[in-house]
C-alpha cells in the first residue's frame, strides 16, 4: 500500500450562487486559501489534480488541467483533470494519493470546482440527461428520476421511505443553517419538505440538492514530509465502477435498493484503513445525499446499518446532532450544495475540519476518524475515503 | 382473376377516446377511436403486425400508410428490425386514397401471395374538424383460412361535380352526396360484384361501405335487400380513409356469418371499388378479437396537440451513424446471452455484465415482464408527468423506459406489463421510436 498520505491544508470557498465570480475566480480563491492553510506557497507544489465533472455544460472551463493552471499561474508542472461524474473530486484526491505513494511528486494540490449557476437548471443537468444523451436509452431519464426508482423499490421492499426522507432533509438543513459555507443556511420543517413540489416518485424539491457554484482544495504530502504539522491521513481511499451510464437502469446486477459501487468501494477503503466495524470506528461521515433517499440507502451500502435499516437509523437520531454517528455535519449536498466536481474534495475538507477540531458549533466532540463518500452517475461509480487524524497527537502516541 | 385467400388477419384499433372538452370542441363522436399522443401511423401499423404469425420471408408487401412522416422504406426497416415483418419480396406502396377493395384487387392479381397493410392514422385537419376513426389492419394472403376474395370490381366515373373527399359542409349537401353516390355507383358496383362472384344479394350477410358522408344504413339495407349495411369507422372520412376499418369490419362480419357467409365491401368516391368476401376454411373457429384495450382518455392532449399544432420541444441531435449502428438491435429488442454464465442482458453488448465473459451472442428478448420499480417524473419536458419504469423481462434481461401515455392507472411494482413500440420524439427531423411499457391484458 505504501506510506500514508496526509492532508496538511484544507479549504473551501463558500458554496452558493455567485454571479460575480467565475470558474477561474473560485479556483484562484480556493488555492490561495489552501496554500495559506498548509503554510506553503504555490512554488512548493509540484503536481496538481483538478476535479470537474461537466466541462462545456455549465461553462466552457474545466475540460483540462489548464483550467486550474491558468488562473493560478502554475506553469511548468503537470496538472491533470479528473472526471468521474459526482465523484470527480474524490477521485482527483485518489489520483494524487497514488502519485504521492509512488513518489512521482512530493507536494500535491487537489482542487475540485464546478461553476453551475451561470445557466438555469434546465440548461444544465436536465440538458445533460435529456437533450444530450443517448437518442432513446436516456430519453425521460432525469437525475431525480434515477433515485426515484430506488425510492419506489425501497417502498415496495422495506416500506414507505417518506418519514426517513423527511428526517434527512430536516437534519441536513439544520446542519446547513449552522455552516457559514453552506448554499442554504436555513432549517426546513417536515411540513415544508412534504408539501414541496414533486420531482420524481416520492422525491420532492426539498428532497433534492441544488446546483451550486463552489470550489474546494487540499494540499497532500507523504506523512514523512508533514514534519509534525497538523495533518489528516487518507488512510483508505477506493473507487469502484459498477454500472454503465446509459444502461445503469437496465442492469440485472442492480437490486435497485442501493448501489454496488458504494458497497465495493467502501469494502476496499475499510480494508486499507483497517476499519471492520464502521459504525463504531468512524466518528463523522460526509456522504452523498444528492437526494434524501440516497442518504438512506448510503447508510446501508456503507455498512453503517443493515439492509432495510437505513430508515430506522435516521429516525433514531443517531446520524443527527449529538447522535452516535453524525452524518453530513456540513449540511451535505442537500444544504451545503453540490458543485459537482468540488463536492468530493469539500467532503474531505469538512472531515479535516472535524478531526482538526475546527468545525465550530457543528464540531463532533472528539472526532478522530471520518468518512467521505461520493456517488457518481446513475450509481455507475463511487469513491470512499477514510480520513484519520494524523497530527502531532498521533505522532506522539 | 384467380382465387386468392386471406390466411391470417390482425387488426389494431387504438383505445383512446377524446375527453368531453375535446369532443365538444371538435364536434366529434365520443365513441370514435383515436390514437394516443405517442401513437402514429407507424406504431399503428406495428401493432397490427404483432398479431400475425411470424415468417422469415414475406411475399410482396402492399402498403397503405398515408399519414406517416417517415418514408416507406423506413417503415419497412423499422418493422423488419423487430421481426414483425419478414423480408419482403417487394414493397408496393398504395395510393393514400386506396380503399380495402383496391388492396384486395391488387392482391388477387399478384402471382405470389403477399402481405397487405392498411393504416388510418387520423387527426383533424383543423380546428372544428371532427375526429375520424383510426385503425390498422394487416392481412397475409395465401390459403383461405380466414376468407376468400370471391370477386373484385371497380368503376371509374366522372358523374357529379359536387363529390368531395371531406365531410360535406351542410346536411342538405351530405344527403345529396349520399343519394347520388350510393344510389348510382353503389347499385352498379354491387351488381357487378355479385355477377362476378356468381352470387345474389340473398347470399350476403351485409355490405360494408366507406364513402364521404354518413350513411343511413337501414335505408340502404332495404334498397339492396341485404340484412345489414355497415359503415366502417363512423363514415366521416373521405374515400379510403377508413380502409383499415372497412377490412376489419368485413372480416369480423364474415366470421359472424358462419361457414356459408358472404360480405361485400364497397369503397365509393369518383366511382368506386368493391369486393366480395366469402367464408374461409376456418370459419367455424372463433378468431381473436382485434387488439384493443379498455378505453383510455386523452388527458395528455391539449386542443393544439390534438390538431397537431402544438410546438414540440426539440429533441436531441442524433448521429445518423449511431442510429444505423444501434437502432436495429434496440428495436428488436435484442439483448445478449452469455455462453459462460447463461446471463441475459439488455441492451446488446460485447461483454456479459454479470460475469465479464466476452463469449456473448445476440438474443431476442421477450416483450413481457414484471415491473421492478418505477418513478413518475415531473421534470420531463411534457404536458403530463411521465412514468419511468424498470421491467424485469420474462426469460431474462431488464428494460427501462417510459410508460405509454394515458395508461389507465399508474404502474406499480409487481404489475405484469408488455413492451409496445411507440413514438418517443422527433429529433434531427426524424421520428424516433422505442419501446414503452403498457399493462399486459
Amino acid at each position: 500500500m505504501g506510506e500514508d498520505v496526509v492532508a496538511i491544508g484544507a479549504a473551501s470557498t463558500k458554496f452558493g450562487e455567485f454571479f460575480d465570480r467565475g470558474y477561474a475566480d473560485l479556483v484562484r480563491d480556493v488555492v490561495r486559501a489552501v496554500t495559506a492553510d498548509a503554510g506553503i506557497t504555490l512554488a512548493d507544489v509540484d503536481a496538481a489534480w483538478l476535479g470537474t465533472a461537466f466541462a462545456y455544460t455549465y461553462s466552457d472551463e474545466g475540460n483540462a488541467g489548464t483550467s486550474l493552471a491558468e488562473p493560478i499561474g502554475m506553469h511548468g508542472r503537470p496538472v491533470t483533470r479528473v472526471a468521474a461524474y459526482c465523484a470527480s473530486g474524490l477521485d482527483a484526491i485518489r489520483q494524487a494519493v497514488a502519485a504521492l505513494r509512488a513518489h512521482t511528486c512530493d507536494v500535491a494540490l487537489v482542487v475540485g470546482a464546478e461553476k453551475m449557476r451561470d445557466v438555469g437548471p434546465r440548461g444544465s443537468l436536465v440538458m445533460q440527461h435529456v437533450n444530450r444523451g443517448h437518442p432513446v436509452l436516456s430519453k425521460g431519464r432525469t437525475a431525480p428520476g434515477i433515485f426515484g426508482l430506488v425510492a419506489e423499490r425501497y417502498r415496495a421492499v422495506y416500506g414507505d421511505p417518506r418519514p426517513a426522507m423527511t428526517a434527512v432533509a430536516m437534519k441536513n438543513h439544520a446542519y446547513g443553517e449552522l455552516n457559514p459555507r453552506a448554499h442554504f443556511r436555513r432549517a426546513v420543517s417536515a411540513e415544508q419538505v412534504e408539501a414541496a413540489p414533486p420531482l420524481s416518485g416520492p422525491i420532492g424539491l426539498l428532497d433534492a440538492c441544488p446546483t451550486t457554484d463552489g470550489a474546494a482544495a487540499l494540499v497532500l504530502v507523504r506523512e514523512s514530509d508533514s514534519h509534525g504539522r497538523r495533518a489528516a491521513a487518507i488512510s483508505g481511499i477506493a473507487m469502484s465502477n459498477d454500472l454503465g451510464y446509459f444502461t445503469a437502469n437496465t442492469s440485472s446486477r442492480s437490486d435497485l435498493l442501493g448501489f454496488e459501487s458504494t458497497r465495493s468501494a467502501a469494502a476496499s477503503a475499510y480494508e486499507q484503513a483497517g476499519v471492520t466495524r464502521p459504525f463504531d470506528e468512524i466518528d463523522v461521515v460526509e456522504l452523498h445525499d444528492c437526494f434524501t433517499i440516497t442518504e438512506v440507502v448510503n447508510y446501508e451500502d456503507l455498512g453503517l446499518c443493515g439492509k432495510g435499516e437505513g430508515r430506522d437509523l435516521v429516525l433514531s437520531g443517531a446520524t443527527g446532532p449529538g447522535g452516535a454517528l453524525p452524518v453530513n455535519t456540513s449540511g451535505g449536498l442537500k444544504a451545503c450544495g453540490h458543485p459537482i466536481g468540488a463536492t468530493g474534495v469539500r467532503m474531505v475538507v469538512d472531515v479535516c475540519d472535524q478531526v482538526w477540531g475546527r468545525a465550530g458549533v457543528r464540531q463532533v466532540p472528539g472526532a478522530r476518524t471520518g468518512l467521505a463518500h461520493a456517488l457518481g452517475g446513475p450509481g455507475s461509480l463511487a469513491c470512499v475515503a477514510v480520513v484519520t487524524d494524523a497530527g502531532p497527537a498521533r505522532a506522539a502516541a | 382473376m384467380h382465387e386468392v385467400g386471406i390466411a391470417d388477419v390482425s387488426g389494431y384499433v387504438p383505445a383512446y377516446r377524446l375527453d368531453d372538452y375535446l369532443t365538444r370542441e371538435t364536434a366529434s363522436s365520443p365513441d370514435v377511436s383515436v390514437p394516443g399522443p405517442d401513437e402514429d401511423a407507424f406504431t399503428l401499423m406495428w401493432e397490427s403486425l404483432t398479431g400475425l404469425p411470424r415468417v422469415e420471408a414475406e411475399g410482396p408487401v402492399l402498403l397503405r400508410v398515408p399519414d406517416s412522416d417517415i418514408e416507406t422504406r423506413a417503415l419497412v426497416a423499422h418493422a423488419r428490425s423487430n421481426g414483425v415483418l419478414g423480408e419482403p419480396a417487394a414493397v408496393i406502396p398504395l395510393a393514400p386514397d386506396a380503399g380495402a377493395p383496391d388492396l384486395l384487387a391488387l392482391a388477387a392479381r399478384l402471382a405470389q401471395p403477399g402481405l397487405g397493410l392498411l393504416v388510418d392514422h387520423r387527426r383533424p385537419a383543423g380546428a372544428g374538424a371532427p375526429a375520424t376513426a383510426s385503425a390498422a389492419a394487416a392481412v397475409r394472403f395465401g390459403p383461405p383460412r380466414v376468407a376468400r376474395v370471391a370477386a373484385v370490381a371497380a368503376r371509374h366515373t366522372l358523374t357529379f361535380d359536387r363529390w368531395r373527399t371531406g365531410p360535406a359542409p351542410d346536411q342538405q349537401d351530405a344527403r345529396f352526396v349520399e343519394e347520388a353516390l350510393v344510389a348510382v355507383e353503389g347499385d352498379a358496383l354491387l351488381a357487378d360484384l355479385l355477377k362476378a362472384a356468381g352470387r345474389t344479394t340473398a347470399d350476403l350477410a351485409g355490405v360494408v361501405v366507406t364513402c364521404g358522408t354518413r350513411l343511413r344504413g337501414a335505408r340502404w339495407a332495404k334498397r339492396w335487400e341485404v340484412p345489414s349495411v355497415w359503415q366502417a369507422g363512423g363514415g366521416t372520412g373521405g374515400p379510403g380513409a377508413s380502409a383499415a376499418h372497412a377490412l376489419l369490419t368485413a372480416l369480423d362480419r364474415l366470421r359472424a356469418a358462419g361457414p356459408d357467409g358472404a360480405v361485400a365491401v364497397l369503397d365509393l368516391g369518383w366511382g368506386g371499388g368493391g369486393a366480395v368476401l366469402t367464408a374461409g376454411t376456418d370459419a367455424a373457429e372463433k378468431p381473436a378479437e382485434p387488439a384493443a384495450s379498455a378505453a383510455r382518455g386523452t388527458k395528455a392532449y391539449g386542443l393544439a396537440a390534438w390538431h397537431g399544432r402544438a410546438t414540440e420541444a426539440p429533441g436531441p441531435w442524433t448521429s445518423p451513424a449511431e442510429l444505423w449502428r444501434e437502432m436495429p438491435a434496440l428495436l428488436g429488442p435484442t439483448g445478449y446471452r452469455c455462453s459462460d454464465c447463461g446471463g441475459i442482458g439488455f441492451p446488446r453488448a460485447g461483454v456479459c455484465e454479470l460475469c465479464g465473459s466476452f463469449e456473448v451472442a445476440d438474443r431476442p428478448l421477450r416483450r413481457t415482464g414484471v415491473v421492478a420499480t418505477h418513478s413518475v417524473d415531473h421534470l420531463f419536458d411534457s404536458s403530463d408527468p411521465v412514468q419511468m419504469v424498470v421491467v424485469d423481462l420474462d426469460g431474462g434481461g431488464r428494460f427501462f423506459g417510459q410508460a405509454v401515455r394515458d395508461v389507465p392507472r399508474r404502474l406499480a411494482v409487481g404489475d405484469r406489463v408488455r413492451l409496445v413500440l411507440r413514438r418517443l420524439h422527433t429529433a434531427s427531423g426524424l421520428p424516433h421510436y422505442f419501446w414503452k411499457v403498457d399493462l399486459d391484458g
